[in-house]
């Protein structure tokens, strides 16, 4: 097992624990740390939207509990709240998957050659892969008969399918990290650990 | 012995695939008025059809739930969904209509609800076969504090469910969005002051403990509706479908006349074992109630015409529907 | 085929993709999926799918989830906990054992603001081990307390365990965490009487250390005070009726952050992880809770819960004899994968037929997350005991489990007590 850094062990309540890895080595060739590179800014970036709409949503709940003390509340704000909800997840699957967040058991994989743990990452890798992309693409199609349907949310009664194809962008943005895990697990000297799951 | 042991689960087999399973989901708990209906209705198409059907209820969503019922069931999740339509705005104006008219019980408003979906099936459904459709009983507010005026009701924060928050906003109140079981605990901790809905769930969730007060002005009604796929239904044998059909009445007219029955033994309920107190508005304030809400459902008839539905000649029959079941 | 063979093959199929370290949650999508094609269509497969994950995602109920995980990211990560460790240690740590009793008695104190289990094992590791070290403590002792210590952050309120048991399972957050605290309490006196008798065996298992004058024993007090006011504040809040679940929770968070800003502790780096490790969890939680619940539709439509729930109480044996049989699967669930993960998967086959043969939702409920929290600590998958081993690499992970094992039959006999004994769970609610 590897040395952890504290505040990483935090955050999961992963069975193995692996730090965020800033995109420097351990890949020799350039193309590599092109893809790391390119991954780790790319689920920053979503990261941070996260991060935001998260903020926007604890603001929001504290706001509207306030408020009803003396005022009015405001009546959408389970709606809203939910909204807000959906895009912190959307947007922080991605950075989960980049960070081996989601749980998985690897007492059996672990004790595989490092041929064995290559492929058994790239056959894992490939069916998340598709798992992601197919939720997406329904997410979307989901959204679109909303709009064909003219539902509105049942409180506030306003449009609110722009929010399904956040929650669809999100799916797609994990599928696409996957697609660049995948390409270092088939080309990657690096083995399990840090490509895996 | 064996042998035979081994035919007679063979007959078996092939008597049960002879059987049709229709599959039946609903949002809420079996113990609801339309949980209730949700029940009877499979015991009796079972023993109507002599055991030809077979039907698999799926309450309290364990299959599907209120905002995706009738997709769920346009795609083949269950065979028959029932759900209530004002919980999916935009997507039913015309019920939408319909609900927001004063009705004085849910018998009068589900035998309306029956024949306007008898007549404009299409335009509402879209294809989709209605099984039956029933209306609760009106939505009443139901407070912690007497509230027998637009003064009283200004701020209050009551929790609605469906299509109600425009109607009671525009009353003055704040109407406040959110699940029947946080209701409960938002109601005993004093996040909200009352609840704005059908009295059974002053028995049912005990909800006679918490408020003290209800006031007698029938505001909307819900609308459940059954339906099933054109294609599943067009899949099912006519003496099937024969049977179905004369259930639909039968079940609406069992399910508001038992809705009904059951509300005033709630109420009865409440008053005598929690001391639950009705007030009413004065004529006068009523009036000034009904001055706010009926302009309202001129906006809905406005834009209902506008998305190309037959919405002026639908409220005029349903007032005409209206007052006939009222007299009868 | 049967449809209660689909099922049994679907959950075969499921566990197979798990062992070759398919992620919990798109091994439950996946089943859920394949298996739905199988009993109706493709069409409404992908329909649940679809509209499960924007129900789920977008649900207020669940933002509790995110709100609480980020409450006691903010505390660890401005290190607070410090000031937990250091006032339960001048007060005990002159003890025999005390060193390892201040170790759970700070991870109570943190339980009472963390709602994960591995999170309080890793802070308080932090802080804990060292010091153990340092007086000599009993390797498998020392870490064996601080895995064990963390299990609190999942039974203690506020717990995620809890949130997502209360969910799945269409119960009051506020009543299950009301239920979670005397059994909780109790627990860490079992824990503290098990040091107790450790050490009173072998003397040499927990030296004790200085002895503190009463003064310095108040300022160490005194700096527990904000840490003490925050959970007060939130689950107090909570109890009293001031918010719900959900603004107790954003109250939480954003107190959380009010409170270490003030004392000039939260740090923007501090900041940032706190709120990447939040939005990380949150979202493999949340997966979890949708592939489970679209996992038990497909579960539904096959009706095995309804089957497995006729043929339980068709059993002619005593109930009991059934709670303990399905508390021994999770056990052996919990202790061969991710414990969190295997509630998620079991929920929809085992809640139903419990509450069908008669016993009580939140009685059940809080036993769940017992056991749960207990596969958090037992071989060969115990993420608190991979914790401590992070923080600790010399150590080897036969020696946590060891530490580990002094503390499984506390929870053996505690659970056989809560079972008898239902009343200790039930009579706050
Ligand atoms: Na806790
Ligand atoms: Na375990």
């Amino acid at each position: 097992m590897q040395k952890i850094r504290n505040n990483e062990i935090y955050g999961g309540v992963n069975s193995e624990v692996i730090p965020e890895v800033e995109p420097v080595s351990p890949y020799k060739s350039t193309n590599e740390a092109v893809c790391e590179k390119i991954n780790y800014h790319f689920n920053q970036g979503l990261a941070f939207v996260a991060g935001v709409s998260l903020a926007l949503m604890m603001f929001l709940i504290v706001y509207n509990s306030v408020v009803r003390v003396f005022a009015t509340p405001f009546v959408g704000t389970t709606e809203v709240a939910g909204w807000l909800m959906a895009v912190t997840t959307a947007f922080a699957l991605g950075y989960t998957q980049f960070n081996h967040g989601h749980v998985d058991i690897k007492i059996v994989t672990d004790k595989l050659p490092t041929l064995g743990q290559k492929i058994s990452s790239a056959v894992v890798q490939v069916m998340s892969l598709l798992f992601y992309a197919i939720v997406g693409w329904h997410v979307v199609t989901y959204g679109f008969e909303l709009i064909i349907n003219n539902s509105l949310s049942e409180t506030m009664g306003v449009i609110f399918y722009p929010f399904v194809f956040v929650v669809a962008l999100g799916f797609f943005g994990t599928a696409f990290t996957l697609i660049i895990q995948l390409y270092q697990t088939l080309t990657g000297e690096v083995r399990g650990g840090k490509n895996g799951s | 012995g064996c042998n035979s042991n081994k035919e007679s689960v063979e007959q078996q087999a092939k008597a049960e695939s002879n059987t049709i399973t229709l599959t039946y989901a609903f949002f809420a708990p079996p113990i609801t008025f339309p949980g209730r209906q949700m029940q009877m209705w499979k015991e009796e198409l079972e023993e109507r059809t002599n055991g030809k059907v077979k039907v698999e209820l799926y309450p309290a969503g364990t299959l599907l739930q209120a905002n995706n019922m009738f997709d769920g069931v346009e795609k083949g999740v269950a065979d028959i969904g029932m759900s209530v339509t004002s919980y999916e705005p935009g997507r039913f104006p015309l019920m939408g209509m319909a609900d927001m008219a004063s009705y004085p019980n849910s018998k009068v408003a589900t035998q309306v609800r029956h024949k306007l979906v008898q007549e404009y099936e299409e335009e509402i459904f879209k294809g989709n076969k209605v099984i039956t459709v029933f209306t609760g009983e009106p939505s009443y507010i139901q407070a912690t504090k007497p509230i027998t005026s637009l003064e009283d009701l200004k701020g209050k924060q009551l929790r609605i469910s469906g299509a109600l928050a425009p109607v009671l906003e525009e009353l003055g109140a704040a109407p406040v969005g959110m699940s029947q079981a946080e209701a409960a605990e938002s109601l005993q901790m004093g996040i909200i002051e009352g609840v704005v809905t059908s009295r059974e769930i002053l028995k049912d969730f005990n909800f006679a403990e918490l408020v003290g007060y209800v006031t007698d002005y029938p505001l909307s009604v819900n609308t459940f509706v059954a339906i099933m796929s054109e294609d599943k239904w067009n899949s099912l044998p006519e003496d099937v479908q024969e049977e179905i059909d004369k259930l639909s009445l039968e079940m609406a007219e069992w399910t508001s006349a038992y809705h009904d029955d059951y509300v005033q033994e709630s109420l009865e309920w409440s008053i005598n074992e929690h001391g639950v107190e009705v007030v009413s508005l004065s004529e006068e304030e009523k009036e000034r109630w009904d001055e706010i809400i009926v302009p309202l459902m001129e906006e809905y008839v406005e834009k209902a015409e506008d998305q190309g539905l037959p919405a002026r000649e639908f409220k005029q029959k349903m007032y005409k529907l209206i007052e006939k079941y009222t007299s009868e | 085929m049967d449809p209660s063979m689909i099922a049994a093959a679907g959950l075969v199929v499921m566990f197979l993709m798990m062992f070759i370290s398919v992620p919990i949650s798109v091994a439950m999508f996946i089943t859920g999926m394949g298996g739905l094609f199988v009993m109706s269509s493709s069409t409404s497969a992908f329909y649940l799918l679809s509209s499960e994950v924007w129900n789920s995602f977008s649900s207020y109920s669940l933002s509790v989830i995110p709100l609480y995980i980020l409450m006691g990211e903010i505390v660890f990560q401005s290190g607070l906990t410090a000031r937990l460790f250091n006032a339960a240690y001048r007060w005990f740590g002159h003890l025999r054992g005390g060193m390892a009793g201040t170790t759970i008695l700070a991870s109570a104190g943190f339980a009472s603001i963390c709602g994960s289990n591995a999170a309080a094992a890793a802070s308080m590791g932090t802080m804990a081990l060292p010091e153990l070290k340092k007086y000599k403590y009993n390797p498998a002792l020392s870490t064996g307390s601080v895995a064990t210590g963390g299990t609190l952050g999942i039974i203690i309120p506020p717990s995620t365990v809890l949130i997502v048991i209360a969910i799945q399972t269409q119960q009051s957050i506020r009543d299950l965490f009301i239920a979670s605290i005397i059994p909780g309490i109790l627990l860490v006196i079992f824990f503290l009487l098990t040091i107790l008798y450790l050490c009173h065996r072998n003397p040499e298992y927990g030296p004790p250390g200085p002895k503190f004058s009463f003064k310095e024993k108040m300022r160490a007090v005194y700096g527990v005070v904000p840490i003490l006011g925050l959970f007060l504040f939130v689950i107090g809040g909570l109890f009293l009726g001031w918010f719900t679940p959900s603004e107790s929770a954003a109250f939480g968070a954003l107190g959380a952050i009010l409170l270490t800003l003030a004392m000039k502790r939260l740090t923007k780096e501090g900041f940032v992880t706190a709120v990447k490790n939040t939005i990380k969890t949150s979202a493999m939680v949340l997966m979890l809770i949708v592939g489970a619940t679209y996992l038990g539709r497909f579960l539904a439509v096959t009706r095995l819960p309804n089957e497995v729930a006729e043929w339980i109480s068709s059993l002619p044996v005593h109930s009991l004899v059934i709670v303990f049989a399905i508390l021994t699967v999770y056990v052996i669930g919990g202790s061969l994968m991710d414990a969190m993960g295997f509630l998620m998967v079991s929920i929809p086959i085992f809640y139903p037929p419990v509450i069908a043969i008669g016993y009580d939702p939140v009685w059940f409920a809080i036993l769940l997350c017992i056991v749960t929290s207990l596969g958090a600590i037992t071989p060969p998958v115990g993420v608190n005991a991979f914790v401590v081993q992070g923080l600790t690499p010399s150590t080897n992970i036969t020696t946590i489990f060891k530490g580990t094992s002094y503390f499984l039959v506390n929870y053996v006999i505690f659970i056989i007590i809560l079972v008898v004994f239902p009343q200790i769970i039930l009579f706050l609610v």
